[in-house]
């Protein structure tokens, strides 16, 4: 009797472990069939059914915020068969959510669709659906779009995902201060000469420490993209071969750093890194006269200081014309995993987000550009500060889609830091960078065949 | 009759005690199972990685020994393990001594002792998050408050985090602000130390310089022996803070890129999750060696009370 007894405990507690794990798996087999059932139900009611997206951002407050609710209000107004929620999904790394979607296609729970950063969505690709089928059938391609939005979105010929919306680069400059040092506050700097002259007659400092700074090149938005291109810099070449030592990139990169030390190195370099954002943003602030910055700043001016008497001019190149800017922005992409009438219905969002006026009008609210040329002008056409912006656009350049696309972007912006740090010249640092990353790309491939 | 009956007592007696080892391993069962599924088979399964091209997603291959090799062909993997090494040795000293000297002064017998105690350990409280931000604030390098303060005594701050020779200094202050857990750990030690050596120390007539020197730290070495071995792993791990102040980037020039920032950039932002396992098991190894280094030693140093 004692015996059995005693036996009944370690039966017991197997016995509610094998209970536990049966009910602990039968809840989420009776989670998944009840979405099944769900979209099994919807399918059975079929006309009136409603298919339910799940549609990540990282934008969850702000202008940006509000552009992501209104255009998706928009569109489920416009589709009653299609429901899309918006999940905010917090940025790592960078400005996209990358690794959250990787681990989620893995886990097999992808989002339907996600607005990513454009530039960095090649690699991973494997966590795409390529949309070549449904574009080619639907009639979408390259035409309708600005070729940088279009050149992003796309991988040796694969489409990785259809663009959402363009950011900008230009040259900010403070009035104010143009007048004070007797410069014309409408007359801005056009050529690389000019814009040093104006930057040493704005900058001022007192027992070596700068009350002003007249320009640091690679503040805010100067990254060696957009001085690179300005200089007449390719990142790639013909066969999309990275080509970071370019003469003309390291021509850039030698006069962003030959300025930055003229002024004083070290200070600049620690001036620049411990620059602060919005509030504290030095241009804003009014410690720095000009500045590159994007087109998303103007919001910034006026939320925070706006007072600021600014005017805004082409990237000034070393002749003075064939001014083009460095265009930056997402694209709507389909996770891996999304089939049939989620695929369907995903993608009906992602064309309408993309390729319709209707769904890229909103990007008034948080002042990005259209990647529709036509939308553009009705948008912004009329505001002065945005005409050189638009102006620019047609020439605008993207960022090479490569398979290290987000390592490409890393040793690049920190290139001026390792000149002033002495860690090379230019040329060194960048043959560097050059191999670093064609070796990362050669593995990928390998790796790919 | 009886006597059946107690054969079968001490019978069940017996079958109590070879059951007792069943019955723990049953009741450890969830924990055995968690364990097994969360951290063997991820620590297993990455080691198996290192030796792939993995990348979450796609297909990938068995590389063999490429991902290593080529590690140390990586620049910016010997940049990460030479800042992580300086960081960690100029924390780990500086954290001890620190650490020691607080919880030395927090153990005087004063009024107010309680608040001291609290108002040291309470930075602890704050998330490294936080931690980084604050400081990114109060060593802004044109209006920081430190500076600012320097200024009035008529020194002129350096760039601090804008500057690649302040930037690992300034790190190094932000982890020894958070320092409460370690003084917490010294002053419990500093309790365990039996009044009859300071008694014997009164009698022979050694001042209280001397007492520390000669009773209290000696007694303490298990417990700095303690705090030698966590806080030197913790601090070849070090993450958040650098990655917070610069995003991952490791400005200014690559001197805040630390070895597991570097790793995680590879896994999650390169999409080189092969590459970044062979870093992880690499910095596993180097942590154990160092470790050992240390254990070693500790025979030397390291003095147990009742010891002979």
């Amino acid at each position: 009797m004692f015996n059995f007894n005693c036996m009944r405990l370690p039966f017991l507690m197997i016995s509610i472990f094998i209970l536990f794990f049966i009910f602990g798996c039968s809840t989420e087999e009776s989670d998944s069939s009840a979405e099944n059932n769900e979209t099994a139900s919807n399918d059975e009611q079929s006309e009136d059914d409603v298919t339910k997206l799940t549609y990540w951002h990282n934008w969850e407050t702000g202008p940006g915020g509000e552009e992501i609710q209104q255009s998706v209000a928009a569109f489920n107004k416009a589709h009653p068969n299609i429901e899309v929620e918006p999940v905010y999904v917090a940025a790592d790394g960078g400005d996209s959510v990358s690794s959250k979607l990787v681990t989620a296609v893995a886990g097999g729970n992808p989002p339907d669709v996600m607005l990513a950063s454009r530039y960095g969505i090649a690699e991973y690709m494997d966590s795409l659906t390529l949309l070549n089928d449904l574009a080619e059938r639907d009639g979408i391609d390259g035409d309708i779009y600005y070729d940088w939005a279009w050149g992003e979105s796309t991988f040796e010929g694969d489409i990785l995902g259809l663009p959402y919306d363009g950011t900008s680069r230009a040259l900010y400059y403070n009035k104010d201060h143009f007048a004070e040092a007797g410069l014309d506050p409408e007359d801005p700097p056009t050529t690389i000469e000019e814009l040093e002259d104006a930057a040493r007659q704005l900058t001022e400092q007192e027992d070596g420490r700068f009350n002003q700074f007249g320009l640091i090149p690679w503040l805010g938005e100067g990254w060696l993209y957009s001085w690179g291109w300005s200089f007449g810099g390719e990142f790639v070449d013909e066969s999309n071969q990275v080509t970071a030592n370019n003469p003309q990139v390291v021509e850039a990169l030698e006069w962003m750093t030959g300025f930055a030390t003229e002024l004083g190195a070290q200070n600049v370099l620690s001036f620049a890194n411990s620059q602060g954002s919005n509030a504290q943003d030095p241009f804003i602030s009014e410690q720095v006269s000009m500045v590159v910055q994007g087109n998303w700043v103007m919001a910034q001016i006026e939320e925070y200081n706006p007072d600021l008497n600014y005017g805004v001019s082409y990237i000034p190149t070393p002749t003075g014309d064939d001014f083009t800017t460095f265009l930056g922005g997402r694209a709507l992409i389909i996770p891996k995993g999304v089939e049939g009438d989620r695929l369907e219905a995903a993608w009906e969002f992602v064309k309408w987000l993309s390729s319709t006026e209707e769904g890229q009008k909103h990007k008034e609210i948080k002042g990005e550009y259209s990647v529709l040329p036509e939308v553009n002008d009705e948008l912004f056409g009329d505001i002065p500060n945005h005409q050189p912006f638009l102006d620019v656009l047609p020439n605008g350049r993207h960022r090479p889609v490569v398979l290290a696309g987000n390592m490409m972007w890393d040793e690049l912006a920190k290139a001026p830091d390792l000149v002033l740090d002495g860690q090379g010249t230019p040329q060194e640092i960048l043959d560097r960078v050059n191999e670093t990353i064609n070796n990362a790309i050669e593995q990928e491939e390998a790796r790919r065949e | 009759m009886k006597s059946v009956l107690l054969v079968n007592k001490i019978k069940a007696k017996k079958n109590i005690g070879s059951n007792r080892s069943k019955y723990g391993i049953i009741f450890a069962l969830p924990w055995i199972i968690g364990l097994c599924a969360f951290y063997f088979y991820p620590l297993l399964s990455s080691m198996y990685y290192s030796f792939t091209n993995y990348n979450i997603a796609g297909s990938s291959q068995f590389v063999g020994l490429t991902n290593y090799i080529q590690l140390l062909n990586d620049s910016m993997f010997w940049t990460g393990i030479s800042n992580t090494l300086i960081y960690a040795f100029m924390q780990l000293p500086l954290s001890v001594v620190l650490g020691v000297t607080i919880a030395l002064l927090l153990n005087i017998k004063i009024k107010g002792q309680g608040i001291f105690r609290t108002l040291f350990f309470i930075p602890s409280l704050v998330p490294a998050v936080a931690v980084a931000i604050l400081f990114q604030w109060l060593l802004e390098a044109q209006f920081g408050l430190v500076n600012y303060l320097l200024d009035i005594v008529g020194i002129t701050g350096p760039g601090w985090l804008g500057d690649p020779t302040w930037a690992k200094p300034s790190v190094v202050m932000m982890s020894l602000w958070i320092i409460g857990n370690t003084f917490l750990i010294y002053l419990a030690g500093l309790q365990d130390i039996s009044q009859e050596y300071y008694d014997a120390a009164e009698v022979d007539g050694a001042n209280p310089f001397r007492k520390i020197w000669h009773v209290t730290i000696p007694l303490l070495t298990p417990v700095i022996f303690f705090n030698v071995v966590v806080g030197l792993i913790n601090a070849l791990q070090e993450f958040t803070l650098p990655y917070t102040l610069t995003s991952g980037t490791g400005s200014p020039a690559d001197s805040l890129m630390f070895y597991s920032m570097y790793l995680y950039n590879n896994a999650f932002l390169y999409m080189r999750m092969g590459y970044a396992s062979a870093m992880a098991w690499i910095l596993f190894v180097l942590i154990m060696i160092i470790t050992l280094i240390i254990l070693k030693t500790s025979k030397r140093w390291v003095f147990y009370q009742g010891d002979k």
